[in-house]
């Protein structure tokens, strides 16, 4: 689980962008069509443009809001549902086929009942609580059937009390498994964001943009959005990163 | 002084590992255990220390005791340095201070003060069953239970925990359980040795009782001779 990135590593990454770019920029020459490929540069003009704009912050922060609320949810909610999950087990085998289900559902289903459900602001928060919500559950609930009991009965013997049972044995054997469901469920429930905001057209949105763009056969400025919404998922998995390594210093 | 362990019963799935089973733990000594590997010797530590409950059997007088349990395998939490394994155990007992002097010095009778804030992952197997002991050690416990504490160690080193741990026992006499499948450590730590049959559910073969101190038989190995030859012997 080493996640430093050593500078090799990152000359690799720069080489690997600079391909990228080479390629496009050829393909695009070959079509030669910028309503079908825009050129890297035309996208760049593009994306530039989009970001100076007045409504660009708000935008993004609305996006991102929708995201994070929905992330919340499936936060606690995961965690709760998780914990009951792995502690008890005939609530663990009732609960299963719930998150099965859950998980089989296409994300365009989720999307188009939650249409019909919610206003067109919070369809994004409802598909990305679904998509995530599953992950973050049953990683918890993972965590908790991977504690080791030989270390609880360690416990018991040298009478340490339940509260730090759970405090230094219980949550510790969680974490690492919590924190690689967040680190998917982010990811995920980002993109579902974007599709539910893409179909439900919230007046602010980074998928009602993008829309609109593909209607006015703006493609730079499809290409342009969808950059910012890479970058955004990069960066969020960047933040998540440096805490993990943060707080579970033990590994590596 | 004993502790008496009576009409012991305990099986797993129809394997009956005793039945009957009466044994006595003389308190203040070490109560050395020899067996062969499945005879149950780990099991009888873990219903000791309540880890486990017996089917059957009166073992009343246990129940008040605090024990220390020095498992056959380091049990060690990944999350916790060196330091603070061994803290883990002490932190409900004494103030700060205390907790800070007593984890350091156990962490220097074993070796491994260079070693203070190392997580177990970068720690040998011996290393980790070093931690293992201090930790045992550092416990303030009516009981000291060991399940084949020097395993995994050289010769040296085995060597200078052995010491070690005869030194602190005279200043601080425990009452030890101490399970072993080695003749050399049951006759230089034992001052009863219990060694069990080879069958099931298992008995008591033959109990050895040794006056001498611990000190001098480590200072006089040759004179514990004799006692590793009956040892064998019953051992087949
Ligand atoms: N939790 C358990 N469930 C089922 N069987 C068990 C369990 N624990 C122990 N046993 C069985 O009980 C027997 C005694 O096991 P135990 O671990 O006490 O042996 P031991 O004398 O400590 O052996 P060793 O010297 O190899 O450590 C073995 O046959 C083992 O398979
Ligand atoms: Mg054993």
């Amino acid at each position: 689980m080493r996640t430093s990135t050593t500078r090799s590593e990152k000359y690799y990454i720069l080489i690997s962008l600079i391909l990228l770019l080479a390629l496009w920029k050829i393909i695009s020459l070959i079509i030669d069509a910028d309503i079908i490929l825009p050129s890297p540069e035309n996208t760049f003009i593009s994306f530039y443009n989009l970001v100076i704009t007045r409504d660009f912050s708000r935008i993004l922060l609305f996006s991102l809001i929708r995201g994070f609320l929905g992330f919340m949810i499936s936060f606690f909610l995961g965690i709760t549902f998780g914990f009951l999950s792995g502690t008890n087990k005939y609530f663990g085998k009732l609960f299963e086929p719930f998150l099965i289900i859950i998980r089989s559902t296409p994300i365009m289903s989720i999307i188009l009942i939650a249409l019909i459900w919610f206003r067109a602001t919070n369809v994004p928060v409802f598909a990305s609580f679904l998509v995530s919500f599953p992950i973050i559950c049953m990683n918890v609930t993972e965590g908790i059937k991977n504690i080791d009991v030989n270390l609880i009965q360690m416990a018991q013997v040298y009478n340490i009390n339940k509260i730090r049972v759970f405090k230094e044995i219980y949550f510790p054997s969680i974490l690492p498994f919590l924190l690689a469901g967040i680190s998917t469920a982010a990811g995920i429930g980002w993109k579902a964001v974007i599709a539910a905001e893409v179909l439900s057209q919230p007046e602010y949105a980074l998928g009602t943009s993008m829309q609109v763009s593909r209607i006015y056969l703006d493609t730079e400025s499809v290409f342009a959005w969808t950059i910012i919404a890479i970058l955004i998922s990069f960066l969020s998995e960047r933040v998540i990163r440096k805490f993990e390594k943060s707080i579970v210093k033990w590994k590596g | 002084m004993a502790l008496r362990i009576k009409n012991l019963k305990k099986s797993f799935h129809g394997l009956t590992i005793f039945e009957n089973f009466d044994i006595e733990i003389n308190e203040k000594e070490i109560n050395c255990i020899l067996g062969p590997s499945g005879v149950g010797k780990t099991t009888l530590l873990n219903i000791l220390s309540g880890i486990i409950d017996a089917d059957k059997g009166q073992l009343s007088d246990l129940k008040e005791k605090t024990i220390s349990y020095i498992f056959q395998e380091p049990r060690l939490l990944a999350w916790k340095t060196v330091y603070g394994n061994i803290s883990f155990v002490l932190k409900n007992l004494y103030n700060r201070q205390e907790i800070e002097n007593i984890t350091n010095k156990y962490i220097s009778i074993v070796g491994l003060k260079n070693f203070k804030d190392y997580y177990p992952d970068k720690l040998s197997g011996g290393m980790k069953q070093r931690v293992s002991i201090a930790r045992a050690f550092a416990y303030p416990s009516d009981i000291l239970i060991m399940d084949e504490p020097f395993k995994s160690l050289d010769f040296k080193l085995k060597k200078s925990l052995i010491v070690s741990f005869v030194k602190l026992w005279e200043i601080d006499k425990r009452t030890v359980m101490f399970v072993t499948h080695d003749v050399e450590e049951a006759a230089l730590l034992g001052n009863v040795i219990y060694i069990l049959k080879d069958s099931q559910p298992t008995e008591i073969e033959k109990v050895v009782h040794i006056n001498a101190r611990q000190i001098d038989r480590i200072l006089n190995p040759q004179k514990t001779a004799k006692t590793k030859k009956t040892l064998l012997k019953y051992l087949k």
